[in-house]
């Protein structure tokens, strides 16, 4: 409890956890949605934000706070998906080369290294392009997440290799204690705050390459997510017609959502490991 | 005469580690004068606070570090000075030209991407301003053939030179504004044997030259046997002996001073020596009464409890240690 | 001799080594994926409404494989693509037939580059500078200010920020033009005025990229600042009284350029896909405004060629990076 405490200490985490917790509490109210996400012309359509329909309504018919929630619940699940993905690989890679050293090390790096300075946006779009039409959320969450460990493989790499010249690394083989023992007891603490902090960026990373794919129109557009919302309102000139309840909507929602998921990190990591800041962002 | 006295000095490094306090004591209650032109020894093992005394010696209190009580003053032209007192500018101005310091032997003292006659500009500059740029550099040069070190490495980057060149040069650039007493810790660690004469050679040279004070520190008692006028020994943050060397050498009177000097490696000696046995103490979590009773083979049972003073056992030459403190608890 | 062994031979190796993968990952990704351009390409022609009979589909299906390097095995496909590529060819645009790749990419090219090159730059510089002196002084009014406003935008993804300046500054506040490089129907011409304009188009997207690269180099420059501040050689200048001026610029900030230059040079890729994204919120017509529109038609030749030629770029643009490192580094220079 002392841990909630001192974190809540910490306005950015204290603002974050709010936002995220309504956001949250709005994907959970999805479940209640009177609509059907997918239906047309279930409501009058363009009408401006009034008691009836909280955030207006747009012209595809659709209520724009119920099409909001849907929309949350889909960006969170499926940056989830991504994100858990591309840890699990950026730690199998990490622990890999730092732990095993010598040339698994130096070509595992030269991939990562690989990955790391290629334009992936492009490879991104090439492949959803070739995927189009099949994107669902758990392809889109699976192609994200292979695309999205490079940088933090390179970092827990290094974090495992500084690991590895401690006195307790050679005490615990010295006894005895089996590889997959002391990495998964002895390691895996010790990266834990960075893969935590990674995990919430990556998911911020996701969604906002969703975003672009979506107005790329390279995603099925029958599913609500932050970025097919925007997709739908900038197509039907949302922007130009004045519509500006359903253009905003996802745009304040996706910059709500952005910033909580960063100041969680950055407060939770800096709380955990004051000195992994410098290896957050990268510098080693 | 003194130079640099220090009075109830007390630095604490405080660390804020998930949520708790953590306080490092590593300058506990150090009261001791240097005198003019002396060559004044501090020994002691790692991690006993000698490194954080010079620094509160130099007045550089940088948060983590914490000046908690205490005063330290320096004489300059037969005035007092509060070193805690003084404005930051002028604590700056007194730098180089009245005290000046000589970091350990290692790579990094030196910005790397400077050559070393940018980075002697850089101290020049700041202490002289920038006008007779060029006398000021004709000046530098003759000083460094003086000292024995070619003048063309002014040219050169630190990365391209030897350690102990490095650590030459570093001396070099501390002396170069004739100050008034030179600060060294661990001058000569992490240099091989051979330049580490070298090294002591030029720092006592230059002592000669300035007539002025020298502080050093090292955890090498033979070096304070050879170059230091008097000693104090420190450990666990606290002063527990001080004194002429030749005396101290002769007729340790703590404990921990014996211990040190019988490790000292002698002519013709065959035995095995002996360290201290045990380890020294953590700086956060002292043990109760004497620091060093868990480690004394002498330690009476008031040792573990009370915490003993330093007396003046003979004039000259202080302990602490309750073997010699007359008056009962 | 020593420097070119060990410091410019591997790093030029390595600029060899991995555009060739990288051009390799862009030849075979489209091949192992199911899914035919060809059946997709004549789908979308569908799409757009035009009627076609069985035989002019065959015929289509013939051109389009010979448009698409389709043609024999995937060996000969391949050395086919490469002798092809040494040429500077990167086959005809499908819906701009029979413009070539390369020269629809030459012409977007220079919008991207003189978008790209100044607002990296710039906002290099800034962060390094802004940031190293606001390690030096964290307790500054300024720089508090300075670091909330550095955590909010930069979390924000390319699009998002792009949006919301679109939005801002020239949809509420229409100071500047809607998108596009220029006034439609304008011509290149040496004057003042076009100059004008041609800013006047760049600013929004340019101050787009320039603020969000500035808060990153921003928070990541005062981080290093704030750990080299620790650094002996630092602490020895304070000890040593240099002035306070010299510290900053000529320890703290010049010593923090060289990580931070790294940094810059490593997430290149990621800059370069970030100024395409800025460049279709903006429909700027550089290499991202390309791409948009090749999506949209699925022009996978195009498409390809961008992914190709993104790719040297981004690789030949580090390898410039490393040779400029060592005017940086001593160290590396004088070995």
């Amino acid at each position: 409890m002392k841990l909630i405490r001192d974190l809540f200490r910490d306005y950015r985490f204290a603002v974050s956890f709010a936002v995220l917790f309504g956001l949250v509490s709005l994907a959970i109210c999805s479940a209640f949605s009177p609509y059907d996400p997918r239906r047309w012309y279930q409501v009058p359509r363009d009408q401006p934000p009034s008691s009836k329909y909280v955030l207006g309504t747009n012209s595809k018919g659709q209520d724009v706070f119920w099409e909001a929630t849907f929309a949350i619940r889909n960006s969170l699940v499926f940056s989830l998906i991504a994100a858990s993905l591309s840890r699990a690989i950026a730690i199998l890679l990490g622990l890999i080369a730092g732990y095993l050293g010598g040339w698994p090390d130096r070509t595992l790096t030269f991939l990562t290294d690989t990955f790391l300075v290629m334009p992936l946006f492009l490879f991104i779009v090439l492949l959803s392009m070739l995927l189009k039409g099949r994107l669902t959320l758990g392809i889109l969450g699976v192609l994200l997440g292979f695309f999205g460990w490079a940088w933090d493989a390179r970092v827990i790499r290094s974090q495992v290799l500084s690991l590895r010249e401690r006195e307790f690394t050679k005490t615990a083989l010295l006894s005895g204690m089996p590889t997959l023992r002391l990495v998964t007891k002895e390691y895996i603490p010790h990266v834990l705050p960075i893969i935590f902090s990674t995990l919430i960026n990556n998911m911020s990373w996701a969604i906002g390459m969703e975003i672009t794919l979506a107005i790329l129109g390279l995603l099925k557009m029958d599913i609500p997510t932050l970025g097919v919302m925007l997709r739908w309102a900038i197509s039907y000139q949302a922007l130009l017609l004045g519509y500006w309840w359903w253009y905003l909507t996802p745009t304040v929602l996706s910059i709500l959502l952005f910033i909580s998921l960063y100041w969680l990190s950055a407060s939770v990591s800096e709380y955990l490991d004051p000195r992994s800041r410098l290896q957050r962002v990268g510098v080693r | 005469m003194w130079v640099i006295q220090a009075k109830g000095l007390k630095a604490f490094y405080i660390l804020h580690i998930l949520g708790h306090t953590k306080i490092v004591k590593a300058v506990n209650e150090v009261d001791l004068e240097v005198l003019e032109n002396e060559i004044y020894g501090i020994a002691g093992e790692s991690g006993c606070g000698k490194s954080t005394l010079l620094k509160a010696l130099l007045g550089v209190t940088i948060a983590p570090l914490r000046l908690i009580s205490g005063q330290v003053l320096y004489r300059k032209d037969g005035e007092e000075l509060d070193v805690y007192a003084l404005k930051p500018e002028e604590l700056r101005k007194l730098r180089w030209t009245f005290i000046a310091y000589v970091p350990q032997g290692s790579m990094s003292v030196l910005n790397p991407v400077r050559r070393l006659s940018r980075t002697l500009e850089d101290f020049l500059a700041s202490h002289e301003g920038l006008k007779g740029r060029r006398q000021l550099m004709a000046r530098a040069k003759d000083y460094f053939h003086e000292l024995g070190l070619p003048p063309k490495i002014l040219k050169a980057y630190p990365h391209q030179l030897s350690g102990g060149m490095r650590q030459r040069v570093t001396i070099a650039l501390a002396t170069l504004l004739a100050p008034k007493i030179l600060i060294a810790d661990e001058p000569t660690t992490a240099l091989d044997v051979v330049v580490q004469r070298g090294v002591l050679q030029m720092l006592t040279d230059i002592h000669r030259k300035l007539a002025n004070t020298l502080v050093l520190v090292t955890h090498d008692m033979g070096v304070h046997a050879n170059v230091s006028r008097r000693l104090g020994i420190m450990y666990a943050g606290k002063l527990v002996e001080e004194g002429e060397v030749s005396e101290l050498f002769t007729a340790p009177l703590h404990p921990y001073t014996r211990f040190l000097i019988k490790s000292l490696p002698k002519l013709g000696d065959k035995g095995s020596r002996e360290g201290v046995p045990g380890m020294p103490p953590s700086l956060s979590e002292l043990p109760s009464g004497c620091a060093f009773h868990p480690r004394c083979p002498l330690a009476l049972p008031i040792c573990r409890e009370k915490e003993p003073l330093l007396s003046k056992e003979k004039p000259g030459h202080r302990v602490r240690c309750w073997l010699y403190l007359r008056e009962g608890p | 001799m020593r420097f070119f062994k060990e410091y410019l031979l591997p790093r030029f190796l390595q600029f060899l080594l991995v555009t060739f993968l990288g051009i390799n990952a862009a030849f075979f990704i489209p091949r192992f994926f199911s899914s035919d351009p060809i059946l997709e390409t004549i789908s979308t022609i569908r799409s757009h409404g035009t009627y076609l009979d069985p035989g002019s589909v065959e015929k289509i299906i013939s051109d389009l494989k010979q448009l698409y390097g389709l043609e024999g095995t995937l060996g000969q496909q391949y050395l086919a693509f490469w002798r092809r590529l040494f040429r500077g060819d990167l086959g005809l645009s499908f819906f701009q037939f029979p413009e070539p790749v390369v020269r629809l990419i030459g012409r977007a090219l220079p919008w991207t580059l003189g978008l790209l090159l100044p607002s990296t730059l710039l906002s290099w510089a800034l962060g390094l500078l802004i940031g190293g002196v606001g390690g030096c002084y964290p307790e500054r009014r300024w720089v508090k200010v300075l670091d909330v406003i550095s955590m909010l935008v930069r979390p924000l993804p390319y699009y998002i920020f792009a949006f919301a300046l679109l939005i801002v500054f020239a949809y509420v506040i229409p100071w500047f033009p809607l998108g596009g490089g220029l006034s439609i129907g304008r011509q290149p011409e040496f004057s003042l005025q076009f100059i004008r304009e041609v800013l006047h188009y760049a600013f929004l997207p340019f101050a787009s990229l320039t603020i969000l690269g500035t808060a990153v180099m921003y928070q990541m420059s005062k981080l290093i600042v704030q750990s080299l501040r620790t650094e002996d050689f630092v602490q020895y200048a304070q000890l040593g009284g240099v002035k306070g001026r010299i510290i900053v610029f000529k320890y703290l900030v010049r010593n923090a350029m060289l990580p931070l230059f790294t940094n810059l040079v490593l997430s290149l890729g990621q800059v370069f896909g970030g100024a395409m994204i800025t460049e279709i919120v903006f429909s700027y017509p550089g290499l991202g405004m390309l791409l948009y529109n090749a999506v949209v038609q699925a022009d996978y030749n195009l498409i390809l060629g961008i992914t190709t030629i993104s790719i040297v770029a981004v690789t030949t643009g580090i390898f410039l990076a490393d040779l400029v490192y060592p005017l940086l580094d001593p160290r590396v220079r004088y070995q």
